[in-house]
């Protein structure tokens, strides 16, 4: 578990809006980098990402931070403009074609923002073509896939197949409440998972 | 999206299943000739259909 | 009514309702939630039964002739995409227009309220809802006064009368041709979820807890006298089946503990045991899990709802609310779309060895089957029930 010393990164954790703001704000003025600023912010959100995966915080919790990074983002952005983020690498994600449930796709990609990633998130009801498009545009060495109906499991297999037939060098990892093992085997995914934090384990392992 | 649509209550606090209350449009009609019981009854019953049909949107 | 069809009706319905009142009837009554399911079933596209209303309706025709269940959800789309369009209506997208025609239809999810309208909401949500919610959520009506906007009143009202008239005469066919019961004949809902679905959307309910939790718990308020009428309004007096409740929202892990308790909970229970006092009872519909709120369901007068488990912890559901509730579900879709007949047979078998013993039990998927479920396995759940299941 993440131990937390920042008096920003707490105060996201623990969901403090006004201190946030008021922090950021502050750290602006005495000339910290934005830069460092977004990775206090970071560290934070992993905590809540953390604290949900314990069961100690739900997603009121973790719609509420987001809601409060965007704030904090919002007031970063015009210093933010010019300076180069590093990233640890592209990852593509986003819901199956004829599935619209994205609440635990955006607790995925929460969680890859705040370990440091470039997360392209396709959004929702997504066709194989524009993964795959994506992918090569993004050059992404994983894309991962969420789908919660069982009646658009079959559209998740056709986007595996059609990347594996495409040739490129990706992996996938699918993920939802009703994936399991089997199924990854059925559709052919490199990784599977129904909880959010392992976004963050299969990343490690593709990106070292 | 979502356009700004002001307007101001004509009512308040109404209870369930009705739209415009009988006791408004009582004082509206004037003289009543014949029974007012059957026209209220007649009266509540579209009103309640009227009802059911704005909050079907909401209520799925 | 044909003799033997009602004869056929009369048994169904005593051991359905056997069941809800904690009895045992002869066999363990099967209720299956079938939505997308009946209609390729009936080979009809999505298209077909979402727009044509006579269609969606047949569809029930081939499964009441096919398939023995004690009771039916009624015609697979709830919803008549032709209604939709013709009021213009931005929440739904419908199979063969915006989608293929063999697509579930999709929600879209907006905050159509938005938080400054809490207080004409919390004065007046009925003419709140005419005024100012309908114009944003449906085309047509985006210039009140407009004569699209008047003409759009007039379709939208007269198709929710046409389309409640066609259920009713269907229902009447099915039981008198069919033996067909209805699983419920009514519907209502978690006044939070009311607030939470439609009109605030989750992200905007998520923030208004933290941000003005004194509006919501007043608009909850306002919703229990709505959500308690439109229950009974929808029943049309009919009393001895249930309400239907889908219930989204309060599972887990959406509220923590405390907002559960202080947001959820309250104004849920009060809109039940209202319902009760009526002589309704309700359907938990729990979607999801709702393994941590079991204690507090239990709370409801006995025989009050019937719970059905989605992922809700099937041990933890018959020990706590067992005997108190009647329940029902917990077959997996998953395995009724990917798994052998073999398989769904052991675990209806094991369902019933486990849970159906002392009666109060009935046989059903976790969530609603859509098309993705297999005919030999919806068959083998209804010859393992009829097998194993006999008193
Ligand atoms: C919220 C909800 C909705 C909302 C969606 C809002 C939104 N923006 O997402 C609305 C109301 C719009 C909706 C619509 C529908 N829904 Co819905 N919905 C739910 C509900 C209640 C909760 C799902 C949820 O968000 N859970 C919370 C999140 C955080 O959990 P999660 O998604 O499981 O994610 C976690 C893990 O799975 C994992 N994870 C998820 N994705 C990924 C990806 C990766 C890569 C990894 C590593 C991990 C990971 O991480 C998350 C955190 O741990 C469920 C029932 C339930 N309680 O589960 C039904 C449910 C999923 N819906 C269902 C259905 C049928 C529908 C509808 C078809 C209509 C209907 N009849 O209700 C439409 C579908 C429209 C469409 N075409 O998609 C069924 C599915 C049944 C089935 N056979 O598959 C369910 C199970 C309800 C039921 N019991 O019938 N729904």
């Amino acid at each position: 578990m993440t131990n937390l010393t920042d008096e920003l990164s707490i105060a996201i954790a623990e969901l403090d809006e006004d201190k946030v703001m008021a922090l950021v704000r502050e750290r602006l003025r005495a000339g910290v980098e934005p830069l460092e600023i977004v990775k206090k912010l970071q560290d934070g959100m992993t905590r809540v990402g953390e604290l949900f995966e314990t069961g100690e915080y739900y997603l009121s919790e973790l719609i509420n931070c987001g809601e409060i990074m965007k704030g904090a983002m919002g007031e970063l952005e015009p210093s933010l403009a010019g300076g180069e983020q590093k990233y640890r690498g592209n990852i593509v994600i986003g819901t199956v074609k004829g599935d619209i449930h994205d609440l635990g796709k955006n607790i995925v990609v929460m969680l890859l923002k705040g370990t440091g990633y470039n997360v392209i998130d396709l959004g929702v009801d997504v066709p194989p073509a524009k993964f795959i498009e994506a992918v090569k545009e993004n050059n992404a060495p994983l894309l991962a896939l969420s789908v919660l109906l069982t009646s658009c499991l079959d559209s998740m297999k056709e986007v595996v197949e059609e990347v594996k037939k495409s040739g490129l060098d990706v992996k996938v990892l699918i993920g939802g409440p009703i994936i399991d093992d089997q199924f990854r085997e059925y559709c052919g995914a490199d990784y599977s998972s129904n909880i959010a934090s392992d976004g963050v384990k299969y990343a490690e392992k593709v990106f070292g | 999206m979502t356009k700004e649509i002001v307007s101001k209550n004509t009512f308040k606090n109404l209870p369930p299943g009705v739209c415009v209350p009988w006791e408004q449009k009582l004082k509206e009609m004037g003289e009543i000739k014949g029974d007012p019981d059957i026209i209220k009854k007649e009266w509540e019953q579209l009103d309640a259909f009227a009802y059911v049909y704005i909050w079907w949107w909401v209520q799925r | 009514m044909a003799e033997d069809k009602l004869k056929l009706y009369e048994e169904r319905k005593k051991r359905y309702l056997a069941a809800m009142n904690l009895e045992k009837p002869d066999k363990v009554p099967i209720r299956l939630s079938l939505s997308e399911f009946v209609a390729k079933h009936a080979g009809y596209t999505l298209q077909e039964i979402y727009y044509e209303l006579e269609k969606n309706i047949d569809s029930i025709n081939k499964l009441l002739t096919d398939y023995d269940l004690d009771a039916i959800t009624g015609a697979p789309s709830l919803w008549w995409a032709s209604l939709h369009d013709a009021v213009g209506a931005k929440y739904l997208k419908f199979a063969g227009r915006e989608l293929d025609p063999n697509t579930q239809f999709q929600y879209h999810e907006e905050a159509y309220m938005l938080p400054e309208d809490y207080d004409a909401f919390i004065e007046n949500p009925t003419e709140w809802i005419l005024n100012t919610f309908l114009p944003r959520l449906h085309e047509e009506l985006s210039e009140p006064g407009s004569y699209r906007a008047n003409v759009s009143l007039i379709k939208g009202a007269a198709g929710m009368a046409m389309q409640q008239g066609m259920n009713q005469k269907a229902w009447a066919t099915w039981a008198a041709e069919y033996g067909g019961v209805p699983a419920f004949t009514a519907m209502s809902k978690a006044p939070f979820d009311t607030l939470a679905d439609t009109l605030r959307g989750l992200s905007g309910i998520m923030l208004d807890l933290y941000q003005r939790p004194e509006k919501v718990k007043a608009a909850l308020e306002v919703l229990i006298p709505h959500n308690i009428f439109y229950g009974m309004a929808t029943s049309g007096g009919e009393m001895e089946f249930p309400l239907f409740m889908p219930l989204h929202r309060g599972s887990f892990p959406f509220l923590n503990p405390k907002q559960w308790a202080e947001f959820y909970w309250p104004s849920l229970k009060q809109v039940i045991e209202a319902l009760w006092s009526k002589g309704k009872r309700t359907l938990f519909f729990a979607e999801g899990n709702w393994t941590p709120y079991l204690e507090s369901i239990a709370e409801l007068p006995e025989k009050s709802i019937v719970f059905h488990v989605d992922m809700t912890d099937m041990a933890k559901a018959k020990k706590i609310l067992g005997g108190r509730f009647c329940l029902s579900g917990n077959i997996p879709n998953m395995m009724l779309a990917y798994g052998k007949p073999e398989e769904v047979r052991d675990y209806v078998k094991r369902l019933i060895d486990e849970y159906a013993g002392d009666g109060g039990f009935i046989i059903d998927a976790a969530a609603v089957i859509q098309g993705d479920a297999r005919e030999e396995n919806i068959r083998a759940v209804i010859e393992a029930a009829r097998e194993y299941g006999v008193y």
